[in-house]
């Protein structure tokens, strides 16, 4: 088919573009905050508070990209599924990449080396980081069967989560103070591991909206 | 009879020589709702339109097949008085084209046609048509100058004006703002969405977002055959077929 609107296809492709490096920068964000847990790198820290800035560059670029796009083209069906998913996939990778400052902060107000809880945290990285990198594959393919299996694979992130938060309890009740008020800081990191996961269902969301028009709820 | 459609078309086929304008047609159009006709030129829309009053009967070797029922009644035989199918049956063309006489004696031209004579009930119903056209306010103290000294929008809105004067059920409109600018236009947008709630609407578009914006439903025509039909959101957000996609997103090559 001849190319009817080669400078709407071009602006359409360089949106696509610029969510592929989004994803990239979120990938790399996740994968340098476990190496920061593993090895309690405080300069890692600041390096990722840094970091986060260019995610949020990317958002607002995205959306910019997006509302003129939809000024000057019009888009209907597919056209503006294609946007609409760009939109809100950008703002669930804005919220992970959120995350990161987060554990970041936790990591910087942490004095000394707790060396059990990183552990458990870092149970969480290949689950994390196998879901962020096979979303990612599944929107540059627009592949609905792999973004429905990702959502799957949160089931292991929650029942980590489950796990965890029963073990916090226990040391809340059990152990001296000190301990409980470890584990109470402690506690928000995995939470955001398990929201992590969240917003990587909502993605896999996105993806089959932009697939097939539908609203499905996944996992 | 509300919900019963103003139109069945069942099997239509509509041939100029050996021309085939139009394929085995199915379409049932509702009764108040304003139904968008798309499609590139050539695909059959203005045949399908025109076929609805007639205006077919007037080329020598069209040939219409099928049938064509207004509410309950054949109407594309000849033994259906096309006067009164147009009665029931108004259109309004791409061009606005005002008769050349005062914009009274225009929208009076249907009434007096069917020997309407008093002049209070004339009064009534040129006022009453104009209203409805939204045009009143803006020509009710020059009713007798000419029509031709309206702006082009107006003259648009006189010439729906002289349609409604005849109460018909069903208002046929061919590209009606394509010869007109963004504000013209704008109004009679807004007044196909007003008058929806007294009849029921036809209209062929060349715009996308017209047709998104003012219809209920849409019927995308291709080559003389009825592609996809159906709730404008649907048809505007999630297409059934391909070839629907691409005109509608601007990629038909």
């Amino acid at each position: 088919m001849a190319v009817l609107r080669p400078y709407f296809d071009e602006a359409l492709e360089a949106l696509k573009q610029n969510m592929l490096d989004m994803f990239d920068y979120v990938i790399t964000a996740f994968d340098e905050m476990f190496h920061m847990l593993e090895s309690n790198d405080k300069t890692l820290a600041g390096h990722l508070i840094e970091a986060d800035r260019r995610v949020n560059v990317q958002e607002q670029r995205i959306n910019e990209d997006a509302f003129l796009i939809i000024l000057k083209q019009c888009p209907v069906a597919s056209d503006l599924r294609r946007i609409m998913t760009a939109v809100k996939i950008a703002n669930d990778l804005e919220r992970i990449a959120d995350y990161t400052v987060n554990v970041a902060v936790y990591v910087l107000k942490t004095d000394h080396e707790n060396q059990k809880y990183r552990t458990q945290m870092c149970a969480y990285r290949p689950p994390l980081m196998n879901m962020l990198r096979l979303i990612k594959e599944a929107y540059a393919t627009q592949d609905v069967a792999l973004a429905e299996d990702v959502s799957e694979q949160d089931y292991a992130v929650d029942t980590l989560y489950q796990r965890d938060i029963e073990h916090f309890i226990a040391i809340a009740r059990q152990e001296t103070d000190d301990e409980a008020a470890e584990a109470a800081r402690s506690l928000p990191v995995i939470k955001h591991f398990e929201r992590a996961g969240d917003h990587v269902t909502n993605i896999a969301e996105h993806i089959v909206f932009l697939h097939s028009g539908e609203h499905k709820e996944l996992n | 009879m509300e919900n019963k459609p103003i139109f069945t078309i069942d099997n239509l086929t509509v041939t100029y020589g050996q021309t085939v304008a139009l394929e085995n047609i199915n379409l049932t159009v509702n009764r108040h709702a304003v139904t968008a006709l798309i499609g590139p030129s050539g695909c059959g829309k203005s045949t399908f339109i025109r076929c609805l009053n007639r205006m077919n009967d007037l080329i020598p070797d069209c040939h219409v097949d099928g049938c064509i029922c207004l509410g309950d009644e054949p109407c594309h035989h000849e033994d259906y008085d096309v006067i009164s199918l147009r009665k029931r049956v108004g259109m309004v063309f791409q061009k606005p084209n005002p008769f050349p006489m005062t914009i009274f004696d225009n929208v009076a031209y249907g009434p007096r046609c069917q020997g309407i004579k008093n002049k209070a009930v004339l009064r009534d119903i040129v006022e009453n048509a104009l209203k409805q056209a939204a045009l009143h306010d803006e020509v009710k103290d020059r009713l007798d100058t000419s029509a031709l000294e309206l702006s082009g929008g107006q003259q648009q809105r006189l010439c729906i004006a002289r349609a409604l004067a005849m109460e018909p059920e069903v208002l046929l409109m061919d590209e009606p703002t394509s010869a007109l600018d963004p504000i013209a236009t704008q109004k009679i947008e807004n007044l196909i969405s007003d008058l929806k709630k007294r009849y029921s609407i036809i209209i062929v578009t060349h715009s996308m977002q017209q047709a998104a914006r003012i219809s209920d439903y849409t019927a995308f025509f291709y080559m003389g055959k009825l592609i996809e039909y159906g709730k404008t959101d649907l048809i505007f957000s999630l297409p059934k077929h391909k070839q629907t996609e691409d005109y509608i997103t601007g990629r038909f090559g």
